[in-house]
């Protein structure tokens, strides 16, 4: 009974080894560009908030909250941002199945973003002083916006450890495509790709205009 | 790759053996771990019936102190709480989760496949869904409904003007179940793109699922509106924060936009799904496939376009400038198109088919009719002089009446006498489901078309009670009536599904005659669907001149047998449906329920501002989500 009878130009031609790359990509993968889309029109809903109630103010900073400052803040960027580049040659790593040197750069990686972290607290620290979350709209646009990126920095560092500790038990050598480890890439680079916009809208555009 | 096609039937392929690896487990453990899409849909639609009902009731309590003048049924204070629980419960509790339970049972079966894309994230979807849902009406037991209406507008929601919990439980209610809505949207995306049988491009997808398709990338794009309207209203609420407090440098209409840019999408994220279930319907009882599917598809994916262009026509009033107001007001006429050509594809349908009028089509016919006069009143308060001259008034709550229940309540019913022989095996009760619809349509007009006349004699919405003599005495009782006679109509229908379920005449593989993949197998369908991996050659493939064929064999493997006792299900290429892959899905696992239960606690600890309960949620939440992702096969 097993006649293939599938008329000229049905899909079976198609064979599993010649797909294009990006076909091979794992549901995971694909499940996480969705979250990354909607997670993006998060964090652009937030900037539209900032630069609503901005519009609306006759000087921004509201009262006598000072300029963001630029240097340290731009250093821990460019720091943030770079932290991409290690990410990326631990997943190339990861599919030529060399687990050392996977492990070595989302090591870099994750020291990289602990420097921005450590950054971020020390100018919580110095701002706390000079304003909170409740003092005026300034505050509350620049606390929780900033948080809500940290926040998104913390559960991509626990994603990239968890990815450490899984390579580190072994479980996924002779993996050729482990679960998990690409999209959880494609998450990092999302937090770094949304820093530069809220760096962008919340320092630069303010301090030098 | 290489595969062997059986020319068989594919109802004769099912195999008793692949039970064995798809069955849940008996009894609570099974219940609290499945998987299974179609147990999860059907849950999904009960609860949702069961909120429609509750919420129905509390409309009965606002139409019974408005029946007649000076009414002493409850008081101010009542009214405003349970008319804000009527809303929120209508739109966020039954009619979004009412579809993403058709969703849910029917895009696996009508594409082809044997499990959603994320079987787990579906679970866990339906348990956040659950856990919002009780967390809502937790405001009962603690004395503290929230009164800020279904929208929550600040000021009057600010912690100074409603310093009870009821709000708070609200805002965290809606953020919450924002999550639940927003996996099943990106959910439904990927298993469209990637799990559709063999042969089944873009072209020859059904139209539900287009449907689906649109409002899960609306859901996607939407919500973090809401969601960010109810964090910020929190944050307000709890730390202070100045985000709509004027006196900080806040703005009290930035909620209002916030609340739209969302809101306005989600009446389209509504009324879309609803739409693929008319045409599912329309077709079967018109014997033919839906006129034009080319352009119904671009319809549905304009209207998904356009719906994100309208949200300030709910500011009209508010003061927006007038040119924002004119763009806003074209835009809303604008998407009157392709809402008419879905309407005149259906018509045309049934012009040139040959029509029978069982129960699922007298609910999509009924549909048609309410839906279309809740439109022409949706283009008339889309002009703006005429939206200034009855806004908030009681035309605004006929309007939006008619568009939900004719445009989601009509055909969610439609739906469920369409597919309930399906899911449940059994036949309801076709004399029952006639005097259903008429009382149900009956019902509806009774109910809602006095309210243009109240609205247009000046009667304002919200009102909790009126004087005599202002000549809204008349339609607020035939109003009143006409709410008992549309309730008994919903009833008789869940009347006839509960008898069915009982002792209904056993329903066959395909009832109806319809045109897509779910009639090809037995009802109920096994756990595992199909037992090959279907052909598709047409966008009917039930009507093709041959009947459809399977892939039972791929790679060297057997589908129709277990494999290392895991979930196999095959993925194809996300346009055309090729290049097959066999893969194992994630299995039953207590882990959703854990997760979903412990963010449930994350946002009782974020009510009650407590550190400790917060920090054991969130430890709980981060342990599971490790087993669950471990538990995963590679």
């Amino acid at each position: 009974m097993s006649s293939p009878a599938i008329a000229p130009g049905e899909p079976l031609a198609t064979t599993a080894g010649d797909r294009p790359y990006a076909l091979a990509r794992p549901l995971g993968w694909w499940g996480v560009v969705g979250l990354i889309a909607t997670e993006a029109t998060l964090f652009g809903l937030l900037l539209f908030v900032n630069f609503y109630l901005r519009a609306n103010a006759d000087a921004w900073p509201l009262g006598d909250i000072a300029d963001p400052e630029l240097v340290k803040s731009g250093i821990r960027s460019v720091i943030l941002v770079g932290s991409s580049v290690p990410v990326a040659l631990a997943e190339r790593a990861q599919r030529r199945g060399h687990q050392r040197a996977f492990r070595r750069w989302l090591g870099v990686t994750l020291a990289l973003a602990a420097v921005f972290l450590a950054g971020h607290v020390e100018e919580y620290v110095t701002l706390w002083s000079e304003f909170r979350p409740d003092t005026n709209a300034y505050g509350s646009v620049f606390y929780t916006i900033t948080g809500l990126h940290a926040l998104h920095l913390v559960v991509g560092m626990a994603v990239l450890t968890y990815l450490l500790v899984q390579s580190a038990r072994g479980r996924y050598d002779g993996v050729p495509e482990p679960h998990g480890v690409s999209a959880g890439i494609l998450y990092w680079h999302f937090v770094d790709a949304v820093w530069i916009a809220v760096y962008t809208s919340l320092y630069l555009s303010v301090t030098l205009s | 790759m290489t595969a062997t096609v059986e020319p068989v039937a594919v109802p004769d392929a099912a195999s008793p053996s692949l039970d064995a690896v798809w069955e849940d487990r008996p009894g609570i453990p099974g219940f609290l771990t499945t998987v299974d899409h179609k147990r999860i849909a059907v849950r999904y639609l009960v609860t949702a019936t069961a909120f429609l009902f509750i919420g129905g009731l509390e409309a009965m309590v606002l139409r019974a102190q408005l029946a007649g003048p000076n009414g002493t049924v409850v008081d101010a204070d009542t009214y405003n709480r349970i008319m804000t629980m009527h809303g929120t419960t209508m739109i966020f509790l039954f009619n979004t989760p009412v579809f993403a339970g058709f969703g849910n049972y029917l895009v696996p079966l009508l594409i082809g496949a044997r499990e959603m894309a994320f079987p787990r994230v579906n679970a866990f979807s339906y348990w956040v869904y659950l856990g919002s849902g009780s967390l809502l009406y937790s405001s009962f037991l603690l004395h503290a409904v929230p009164d800020g209406g279904w929208f929550a507008y600040t000021p009057l929601t600010s912690s100074a003007y409603s310093p009870d919990v009821g709000l708070d439980l609200w805002a965290m209610g809606i953020v919450f179940l924002g999550i639940s809505t927003t996996a099943g949207g990106i959910n439904f995306i990927v298993t469209i793109f990637r799990m559709r049988a063999p042969g089944m491009t873009l072209s020859r997808l059904p139209l539900f699922c287009w449907a689906i398709l649109t409002m899960s990338f609306m859901i996607v794009f939407a919500l973090p509106a809401i969601t960010l309207a109810g964090v910020l209203l929190e944050l307000d609420r709890t730390f202070g924060m100045q985000f709509f407090s004027p006196a900080g440098g806040g703005d009290p209409l930035l909620y209002q936009h916030l609340f739209w840019i969302w809101g306005h999408p989600e009446v389209y994220i509504l009324f879309i799904p609803a739409t693929g279930i008319i045409s599912m319907v329309v077709a079967t009882f018109s014997g033919r496939r839906v006129v034009a599917y080319h352009l119904v598809v671009a319809a549905l994916v304009a209207t998904g376009f356009i719906s994100f262009g309208l949200w300030m026509h709910h500011m009209f009033a508010t003061g927006v400038p007038f040119l924002v107001a004119s763009f806003f007001s074209a835009a809303s006429l604008v998407v009157a198109i392709p809402s008419g050509v879905q309407i005149f594809a259906w018509l045309a349908t049934m012009l040139t088919g040959r029509v029978r009028l069982e129960v699922p089509m007298l609910f999509a016919i009924g549909f048609v009719v309410t839906f279309v006069i809740g439109g022409m009143t949706g283009v008339m308060v889309g002009v703006v002089p005429f939206d200034q001259q009855v806004t908030d008034s009681y035309f605004v709550v006929a309007h939006f009446h008619y568009v939900l229940i004719g445009g989601t309540v009509f055909p969610a019913f439609a739906g469920l006498h369409y597919w309930f022989p399906k899911a449940i095996g059994r036949m309801p009760s076709r004399r029952l489901g006639v005097w259903s619809f008429w009382f149900t349509f009956v019902g509806t007009q009774l109910t809602f078309f006095p309210q243009h006349i109240l609205g247009l004699e000046g009667m304002p919405r919200r009102v909790w009670t009126y004087p005599e003599g202002l000549g809204w005495d008349g339609p607020n009782a035939l109003s009143t009536a006409g709410s008992v006679v549309l309730g008994v109509g919903l009833l008789l229908s869940v009347v006839a599904f509960a008898l069915a379920w009982r002792r209904g005449e056993p329903a066959d593989a395909d009832p109806w005659g319809g045109e897509t993949l779910e009639w090809a197998i037995p009802s109920p369908p096994p756990p595992y669907n199909f037992a090959g991996v279907p052909i598709v050659r047409s966008d009917a493939p039930m009507w093709d001149d041959d009947p459809p064929r399977a892939i039972t064999h791929l790679d060297g493997e057997d589908l129709t047998v277990p494999h290392d006792g895991h979930h196999r299900a095959v993925l194809t290429s996300p346009l055309d449906a090729a290049g097959l892959e066999a893969v194992s899905m994630p299995e039953p696992s207590y882990t959703p329920l854990v997760v979903a239960g412990s963010l449930t606690l994350l946002c009782v600890a974020v009510i009650a501002s407590s550190w400790p309960i917060g920090l054991v949620a969130v430890v709980v939440a981060s342990a599971a989500l490790i087993r669950w992702h471990d538990g995963i096969g590679s």
